[in-house]
């Protein structure tokens, strides 16, 4: 059955497939209230059963013994009690019948015997009867009819860290033409709402997800089983900055990509390039960098362009360091340029700062100390490879303390080439790096930056040199000398490196 | 079942079905409570009931109490539920709403288009939230008062006067930036034309979409297919009323195509500037983006100077927005700028237009900065006219420190790069475009330029390109005074 083969698949392909099912838990929560309400009722129907039963038995006895002596003086029994005694049996049966009509209502018909699922296919969606109620009696609905599926809370990392107890986690999907199902996801498998959200992001034409479905979604995907779930706030956090008008459509979910991997998620798009989740051929999750450079573009400058992209990712694909996540594969298909990386979890350093009060000087020490390991190795490469980009949000720490850099500069360095445009975070940028000549100065000066900022928290001004007085005089010092505008008079990576292994 | 269904828009006949449901955002915790614990509360209800008929059965207690909390509990869910409209429907007579709840279906009372005697968009600023609302003045002369549901508009009821009352619809209630504009488009069509207020017509601005329908089928991007980068040539889009012909170039953010405007009397040449709205990150973040392109449609209609480009309409369609803008034929400074026959001789008189064209900017109320003053975005027409055809970042003053920065970086000036643009900081990129006209090279970013040419054009340029802002010229009418000055000697 195609349920069965579904569940037992690591990995689902919904473009391939066009039946999904997911199971919802209809005996989780809800079956609470059931109960309580068979509880609540059953002393009733006993109550009446009795009641009626002593009505019907009194009303006999009077009719065929005492009747005619006691009642009245006709010698017949009054026909009274029995009366009573059917009417109240009359209405425990209606009482019965219009008990099981609410909870079929609420809870669905078979309740107990068989498991409610939603039904997707690629042209509607089937509600288990549960729904009857809230969609207002019309329990196939096509993806059209799909207005907006939201979620009921704010996907924040707290949440993500408390998800077992946090209740109320209601996924709700209205329709246009009136009527709305609510999905309780407390008792739902992870995978399964995997599905489902996967089938609305593939299947429903229209941008349907609420910035909060659109968050679960993102957490859904990214959860790791094995890592702690505070670790995978850095892909869920605020939306908004992670999208904006693009000059290209990004590709979509279930997109394959080079018959190697295929995109489960959208993370991020601007101007000329977009992120993606997607899987590889062993259902490893990783990242997968697009841009995609003007089609109008003089041929020239293009060819010059991909050439430039080629050697930066053969020289990236290179770079072997435990602390430098890695470039696994680069390849250009239909005219757009693709960079595969490892998928790292974690927190970046800027959500560690916002996340928290002050950083420990001995904590800053080790990130400083990796942050120039990083940078020493990558300087000595040859030839030197230079970062550009190096700032708090390219770096990833994780529960242990280590930290990964993410992101290269290059796949931006390249677009910027091209057109003549400089992409990049100001605060961290130095003079002669904005005047186009990045030398490894200049990674030392964005080095300085990204201390500023994990010591104070805000970002530094642009182009000027930063000082600050914090308790600590070693990183005060650091700060200012990394960040001088003239970038003969910072410190090298080695110095830095010593100064801070040795005090 | 019959009873719950809704009726069907039928674009043609001038009817549609809006989503409407103000009552999502105003009491958002109620619905909640509706939407998922409604079961709970009939349950009690029965409970209660079933106790107080025993209790009057058994212990000839009196079922008042019982009865009392019956009704009140059943009744508080169910009014709520009666008086929130889920849709809006417009017809050719008026405007009426849809009450689409699981206990009830029922229709409001019809407000006719024209017994609206004014019809206003307002915005509201509390707690530093916004909130913006349509409010519709309505004769009430006119029958719907006779209307026996009338008392389901009472929640929308703001203020009610003598022979008029004021419905205030929010904005927000139309959650698809289509309904909202076809709500709009309906009013300005058939609301009596006096009774609308300037900000409503000025509010056209906001996406027009083709037809219902077209939108929810959503048929173009379907078609297109995932890979597709551009519109083919030839396309229709908004209703027929455009033509795409061919693209032109792309941008940092958009593809700007040929098209041609096709109205019943002229087949007038025009540019669209197409936006892929990003689709995967949440409805609100594509309306984040549309709002945006709003804000450049709207600065540009807001500017009229016959060398800025004029914008025609903004509409949404196939998850792209497109802005329609005045067909401009001419050269690209660019590529002018590159070419070995460019007469540098022309910069002078081009480098007066071009600051007049500057000084019309600073000269509105508040000063309106470009920020993005480059060759890219001058057009040079055959009768040596030239042409601003960008705004796209003009508007975004509002930059902080960790916004990624995207631009020309040979034409920002320090501050702008710092995120304080001031009007100075077009006087930077002024002189930055003019160095490159006059030496066919990008300048040198962040520092005096002076190129080598006649000493005193030098020392013009190299003074609109001083990194320090006291240094530069202050105002854009002192660099054209000195220009003038130059071209009459």
């Amino acid at each position: 059955m195609q349920e069965a083969e579904n569940r037992d698949e690591p990995s689902l392909d919904l473009v391939r497939t066009t039946n999904v099912s997911v199971l919802i838990p209809v005996i989780g929560v809800k079956r609470k209230a059931y109960l309580l309400w068979i509880v609540v009722s059953v002393p009733f129907y006993i109550l009446f059963v009795l009641l009626g039963l002593l009505l019907i038995v009194g009303a006999m006895c009077f009719f065929f013994t005492l009747g005619h002596f006691v009642l009245d003086s006709t010698g017949y029994g009054s026909l009274e009690g029995l009366q009573s005694g059917f009417f109240m049996l009359v209405v425990l049966g209606l009482i019965v019948k219009l008990n099981h009509a609410t909870a079929t209502l609420f809870y669905g018909k078979r309740l107990s015997s068989t498991p409610q699922m939603i039904h997707l296919t690629k042209s509607k969606i089937l509600f288990p009867a549960v729904y009857k109620f809230s969609m207002l009696e019309r329990l196939e609905r096509s993806w059209d009819d799909v207005h907006i599926v939201d979620f009921s809370l704010a996907v924040t990392p707290q949440l993500v860290h408390e998800w077992a107890d946090v209740k109320g986690r209601l996924l709700t999907m209205d329709f246009k033409s009136g009527g709305s199902a609510a999905i309780d996801l407390q008792y739902m498998e992870k995978r399964d709402v995997e599905k489902f959200l996967e089938a609305v992001d593939i299947w429903c034409a229209s941008n349907v997800l609420s910035e909060r479905a659109a968050l679960l979604h993102r957490y859904v995907l990214c959860a790791d089983d094995q890592a702690p779930l505070s670790l995978t706030s850095i892909w869920t956090e605020s939306m908004h900055l992670h999208f904006a008008t693009t000059n290209f459509a990004p590709l979509k979910s279930g997109t394959e990509l080079n018959n190697d991997y295929r995109l489960r998620m959208q993370l991020a798009c601007n101007g000329f390039s977009a992120v993606y989740l997607a899987d590889d051929n062993h259902q490893q999750k990783v990242i997968i960098k697009e841009s995609v450079l003007p089609v109008d573009m003089q041929d020239e400058v293009k060819v010059k362009a991909r050439e430039l992209f080629e050697r930066e990712a053969a020289l990236l694909s290179k770079v072997d360091h435990p602390n430098i996540v890695k470039v696994l594969d680069f390849f250009v298909e239909k005219q757009r340029e693709y960079i595969v990386l490892q998928y790292v979890p974690g927190m970046n350093l800027r959500q560690v700062r916002q996340g928290g009060s002050n950083i420990p000087e001995e904590t800053l020490r080790t990130y400083a100390r990796q942050i120039l390991e990083i940078l020493n190795y990558l300087h000595s490469l040859s030839p030197p490879i230079l970062h550009r980009d190096l700032t708090p949000d390219n770096l990833i720490v994780d529960a242990s303390g280590k930290i990964t850099l993410i992101d290269f500069g290059a796949s931006n360095e390249y677009v910027g080439q091209a057109t003549g445009t400089l992409i990049g975070k100001q605060s961290y940028i130095p003079p002669e790096q904005f005047k186009g000549k990045a030398i490894p100065a200049s990674d030392v000066f964005a080095f300085g930056a990204t201390m500023f900022f994990l010591v104070t928290g805000d970002d530094p001004v642009p182009l000027s040199e930063s000082v600050c007085s914090s308790s600590s005089s070693l990183m005060n010092g650091i700060i200012e000398e990394c960040t001088k505008l003239d970038a003969e008079k910072r410190p090298s990576v080695r110095v830095l490196l010593d100064r801070i292994v040795s005090t | 079942m019959a009873r719950f269904t809704l009726p069907q828009s039928d674009p043609e006949n001038e009817h549609f079905v809006l989503h409407y449901n103000a009552y999502r955002e105003v009491f958002s915790a109620y619905s909640i409570i509706e939407k998922h614990y409604l079961h709970f509360i009939y349950g009690v209800c029965a409970i209660i009931g079933l106790l107080g008929f025993l209790m009057w059965l058994v212990l000839q207690i009196s079922p008042l109490p019982f009865v009392i909390a019956f009704v009140v509990l059943l009744a508080i869910p169910t009014a709520l539920d009666i008086v929130s409209p889920t849709h809006l429907e417009i017809t050719k007579e008026g405007i009426r709403f849809l009450y689409s709840n699981p206990l009830w279906y029922h229709t409001g009372p019809v407000v006719q288009w024209n017994s609206i005697k004014r019809a206003a968009f307002n915005e509201d600023f509390k707690r530093e939230r916004r909130t913006s609302f349509f409010t519709l003045t309505l004769d009430t002369t006119g029958d719907y008062r006779h209307s026996n549901l009338s008392w389901t508009l009472l929640p929308m009821i703001k203020s009610d006067g003598v022979n008029e009352v004021t419905l205030q619809l929010l904005e927000k209630g139309f959650f698809q930036t289509a309904d909202r504009a076809q709500f709009l488009r309906s009013l300005q069509k058939h609301a009596p034309a006096q009774s609308l207020s300037t900000e409503l017509l000025v509010l056209k601005a906001f996406g027009k979409v083709p037809t219902y329908t077209a939108l929810w089928l959503d048929e173009f991007s379907h078609h297109r297919g995932d890979d597709s980068l551009t519109v083919p040539d030839g396309v229709y889009l908004a209703d027929g009323q455009y033509q795409v012909l061919n693209r032109l170039g792309a941008g940092g953010q958009s593809v700007v195509y040929e098209a041609k405007m096709l109205k019943p009397d002229s087949l007038e040449p025009c540019v669209l500037k197409e936006f892929v709205l990003p689709s995967r990150g949440g409805y609100e973040i594509s309306e984040r983006a549309l709002d945006n392109i709003q804000r450049e449609y709207a600065l540009l209609k807001s500017v009229d100077n016959q060398d800025i480009v004029k914008a025609f309409d903004l509409f949404v369609e196939g998850g792209r927005a497109y802005l329609v803008m005045e067909r401009i034929l001419g050269a690209n400074m660019r590529t002018l700028g590159f070419r070995d026959d460019f007469d540098k001789s022309d910069v002078v008189p081009l480098a007066i237009q071009m600051s007049d064209i500057l000084a019309y900017l600073h000269s509105r109320v508040p000063p309106i900065v470009h920020c993005d003053f480059t060759p890219d975005n001058l057009l040079l027409t055959p009768s040596k006219r030239i042409k601003l055809i960008d705004f796209n970042i003009a508007f975004s003053l509002e930059s902080n420190n960790t916004k990624t920065v995207a631009g020309k970086h040979a034409y920002i000036p320090p501050e702008q790069f710092r995120g304080k643009p001031t009007v100075q900081s077009d006087i930077y990129s002024f002189g930055a475009t003019l160095y490159f006209l006059l030496m066919g090279k990008e300048p040198e970013p962040i520092t005096r330029s002076v190129p080598e040419c006649d000493d005193r054009l030098a020392g013009i340029i190299g003074r609109c390109t001083e990194p320090m802002e006291s240094m530069r010229y202050p105002t854009i009418e002192l660099v054209k005074q000195d220009l003038l000055q130059l071209s009459r000697e």
